[in-house]
């Protein structure tokens, strides 16, 4: 993947399995929010493909790619600032509802009927990541942790089948740390693979099943967590560079 | 009069109405490159100068040169109270408030050159006399000559500003990375005011430059601004060659039509290609795409 | 600040006692037909309510469907097409030029959807004048024949009166109800961060296309019922003054819910009579005050009052979901 001839992904190529939560480390400047942002379709790539349960994706528009089962949450989270907690959540369940501009506007029993049902879904999630209390509050007005959290949920309420997580711990304490840690474990028991990335590695190796690890865009490892903390390419590129560990 | 006379003659019509395009253009392009919104003030600016260059010389019998210096200053008075009062940046206005702001900005002059002026349509005597000058069988009226030549003026203007003084060489730098700028001292306010300014000064002295050709009236600056607009995405908004070649090829192709297929709908033509432009090459003719 | 219903059932009822009890009151009165005059306008601001306030977009030149809107209306009538189906044809056609024209448009910014629509504005404008056959040009077009549902033929100023303003009460309700539902909310997620509403598998350009269309088509409907209440149209209703005042319309009465486009119909309807005695001065006053709502009062008058609606009720205002399912809202 290539900017205007500044290289930043470079035959970077893996596989992430169905029900895993796979990891995908490196120091700042690696490569890995390209990476999520190719998959996701922001960006196309210069060469090479994304493959989605053997369907190849590459060149999709991004709510073509969300429409296929693919969320994500993102490094600096991006809510929708207009609207409450419920709001927020509720928009992430667009990809499987069917009400149209018509029968909004004329709230067709269908459509009401279908927007209970998404509110309850709604709910779910929020209950999930433990922000029910406060669903009617806007959603800017949540502390930082909490809206991360939100993020979590609204992703979630799209009935995921693959869900990126970029940098969810960024910012958080270690409470929320823990919390956030113990989401993630439980959500392949859900039927959701996650790819996350994470500077945090106490966090990264407690949930991870396997890691991939980025250096100036190329794949340097991959292996269990035992493996890549064992692994000196990977110490040297971390301690090569000022990290945050 | 031949077929090739006719055509030279609507190809130097086709320029004179060019020019004053992209000196319109070239006001756009400036606010757009250095603020980064699309202010639509700028065809009042060719009115309001027209009209006060009229009053002053007609109804007040100043001198032609006075009048002209005084409309140009006059316009680009309004421009700065305008600019101060309502979009200076500590306002952090998105570019689409900017643009609405403008909006209410060009009704207000609208408004303004309605009671000040009145309704009628006004006219100034050419500046070099009534007798056209004849190359062969086409006939050219001395003031396409003076339209031609203060776009040439005013672009070489320009080009010496951005090639040789500091200022000049600031404000490019505001519209290439607004944030490199200011980390190297460069007073985007400043140049914010300036460009607005200036863009109002050029937009008058067009107005001023075309009003013996054409009548002015008060109403006329919304669509002379969206042809200017017009003519500078077809050169690439932000572009300032650009917006020059945009302005002479929409005069021309405005012309052509005209001429050759209808005149009924001559206006029109320039919006079609605006919708034509933006829906294949909303980069230009030859910008990126996008 | 933020613009979310307010228990918009109350608010509904609100508005259906006021539309009776006005016509009750002003029921003879000269003043009812400056009400017709509000209702159609209504319509049409509606158009501009939602597409702003819901989506963020701007259109400058909307009264250019609101001529294409009447000229169709009229034209099919005095051909003898029945009102009821030239009001149809009216409404496909404006919804028809505003998908056309928001296709393209849309995948670029903001601004030049906008200047695009200005463009549109004066395009029509030069059609509606230079297009003698067809719009009679600059002198206008007489003898519209009346509204008729049916059998029945609308004349009189009650008859018009209830016409317009059950039309635009169905118009505000289904403002409403779209406001609060789900292609509502994801419009509302395009304006915030398209980018992250596109994430969410909502599919941008197309929503932005609808709402716009959507936004033609009513201003087409005020068009049709405009051409056959006041009978005689001619091009100059619909140039860029009147596309400005039906903006600053939408504006001042507020953008963040379709209530405001009653607010803004009225405004509209009334500032004439403030500025009468500087008649010469109304374009003059009309930019400056847009501008001044533009930079300081950016949710209009309604949201004036939501905002001290809530302040005088202390605390948070339902969400307006959790006013739709009734549901109580949980605790602080």
């Amino acid at each position: 993947m290539a900017f205007a001839g500044l290289v930043a992904l470079s035959n970077v190529s893996f596989r992430v399995p169905a029900g895993r939560i796979h990891g995908l480390i490196g120091p700042n400047g690696a490569g890995k929010t390209t990476l999520f942002n190719v998959i996701t379709a922001i960006i196309p790539p210069s060469s090479g493909s994304v493959l989605f349960e053997t369907r190849d994706i590459t060149g999709a528009s991004p709510h073509r790619v969300a429409r296929l089962g693919i969320a994500r949450t993102f490094q600096n989270v991006r809510l929708f600032r207009n609207q409450t907690v419920l709001e927020n959540v509720m928009v992430g369940t667009f990809r499987h509802t069917g009400a149209g501009m018509m029968s909004g506007l004329l709230r067709l029993p269908r459509a009401v009927a279908e927007q209970r049902r998404t509110e309850t879904e709604a709910v779910e999630c929020l209950d999930f990541v433990g922000l029910s209390d406060l669903i009617d509050r806007d959603a800017e007005a949540l502390p930082f942790g909490q809206q991360r959290l939100l993020e979590l949920a609204r992703a979630l309420a799209l009935r995921p089948k693959l869900l990126l997580l970029d940098e969810p711990a960024a910012g958080l304490n270690h409470r929320e740390t823990e919390k956030v840690g113990e989401l993630i474990r439980s959500l392949p028991a859900r039927g959701i693979t996650v790819l996350l990335v994470e500077h945090n590695m106490a966090l990264m190796m407690s949930v991870a099943d396997a890691i991939v690890v980025l250096n100036y865009g190329v794949k340097i490892a991959e292996g269990t967590a035992d493996e890549i903390a064992a692994n000196g390419e990977v110490i040297r590129a971390y301690l090569g560079d000022e990290d945050i560990g | 009069m031949g077929a090739v006379g006719q055509l030279a003659q609507v190809v130097v019509a086709g320029l004179t109405s060019g020019s004053i395009y992209a000196l319109v253009a070239l006001g756009f392009t400036m606010i757009f490159a250095v603020s980064g919104f699309i202010s639509l003030l700028q065809g009042e600016y060719v009115i309001l100068g027209g009209l006060i260059a009229i009053a002053l010389s007609q109804w007040l019998g100043l001198p032609l040169p006075v009048a002209i210096l005084a409309a140009v200053a006059g316009a680009s008075l309004f421009g700065a109270i305008f600019q101060r009062l309502t979009l200076s940046p500590k306002r952090n206005l998105s570019p689409d408030a900017a643009l609405i702001v403008t909006l209410g900005g060009a009704f207000v002059a609208r408004g303004t050159a309605m009671v000040v002026f009145g309704k009628d349509p006004l006219s100034l005597p050419s500046f070099s006399g009534e007798r056209p000058v004849a190359f062969g069988e086409v006939v050219v009226a001395t003031q396409a000559f003076w339209i031609i030549g203060t776009l040439a003026a005013i672009a070489a203007a320009l080009w010496a500003f951005f090639a040789l003084t500091y200022t000049g060489k600031a404000m490019q730098a505001c519209s290439q990375n607004a944030t490199g700028a200011r980390l190297v001292g460069i007073d985007l306010n400043a140049m914010g005011f300036i460009s607005f300014v200036a863009s109002a000064a050029i937009g008058a002295i067009a107005g001023v430059v075309i009003a013996p050709l054409n009548f002015v009236s008060y109403d006329e600056g919304l669509a002379v601004g969206i042809k200017g607009f017009i003519a500078a995405v077809l050169g690439g908004l932000g572009s300032y060659p650009g917006a020059v070649a945009g302005g002479i090829l929409l005069g021309l192709a405005e012309g052509l039509s005209a001429a050759y297929i209808s005149s009924q709908f001559k206006d029109a033509i320039a919006f079609v290609i605006l919708l034509v432009l933006l829906l294949f090459r909303p980069g230009g003719l030859w910008g990126a795409t996008r | 600040m933020k613009a979310r219903l307010d228990r918009p059932q109350i608010l509904l009822g609100l508005l259906a006692l006021a539309i009776i009890g006005a016509f009750l009151l002003l029921h003879g009165n000269y003043l009812i037909s400056a009400l017709v005059l509000a209702a159609i306008y209504a319509i049409v601001i509606t158009g501009l309510v939602l597409l702003t306030g819901l989506n963020g977009q701007y259109s400058l030149g909307h009264a250019a469907f609101f001529g294409i809107g009447a000229y169709t209306s009229a034209l099919l009538t005095i051909a003898g097409v029945p009102p009821l189906l030239a009001s149809a044809a009216a409404i496909a056609i404006t919804g028809a030029f505003g998908a056309i024209i928001g296709v393209p448009l849309l995948r670029l910014r903001g601004y030049y959807l906008a200047v695009a629509t200005l463009a549109f504005q004066l395009i029509m404008l030069s059609v509606l004048n230079g297009w003698r056959q067809v719009t009679l040009g600059p002198s206008g077009m007489a003898n519209i024949p009346p509204y008729a549902i049916g059998r029945w033929v609308v004349r009189g100023e009650s008859a018009y009166y209830w016409l317009t303003w059950i039309v635009a009460f169905l118009c505000i309700w289904g403002g409403v109800n779209l406001w609060r539902s789900r292609i509502g909310q994801a419009l509302l997620a395009i304006k915030s961060d398209e980018a992250a509403a596109a994430a969410m598998g909502i599919n941008v350009s197309a929503l932005k296309v609808q709402i716009f269309a959507l936004s033609a088509a009513l201003a087409g409907l005020g068009g049709s019922l405009y051409a056959h209440y006041v009978t005689f149209i001619s091009p100059e209703r619909f140039g860029p003054i009147a596309s400005f005042e039906l903006l600053l319309g939408a504006l001042l009465g507020g953008v963040g819910t379709p209530f405001g486009a009653i607010l803004g119909a009225l405004l509209l309807i009334a500032l004439p009579e403030v500025v009468a005695p500087l008649r010469d001065y109304k374009v003059m006053v009309y930019g400056i005050v847009f501008i001044l709502v533009s930079l300081y009062l950016p949710l209009g008058i309604a949201g004036l009052i939501q905002g001290t609606y809530v302040r005088l009720c202390g605390g948070r205002r339902p969400g307006a979901l959790a006013a739709q399912t009734g549901k109580t809202e949980a605790g602080a």
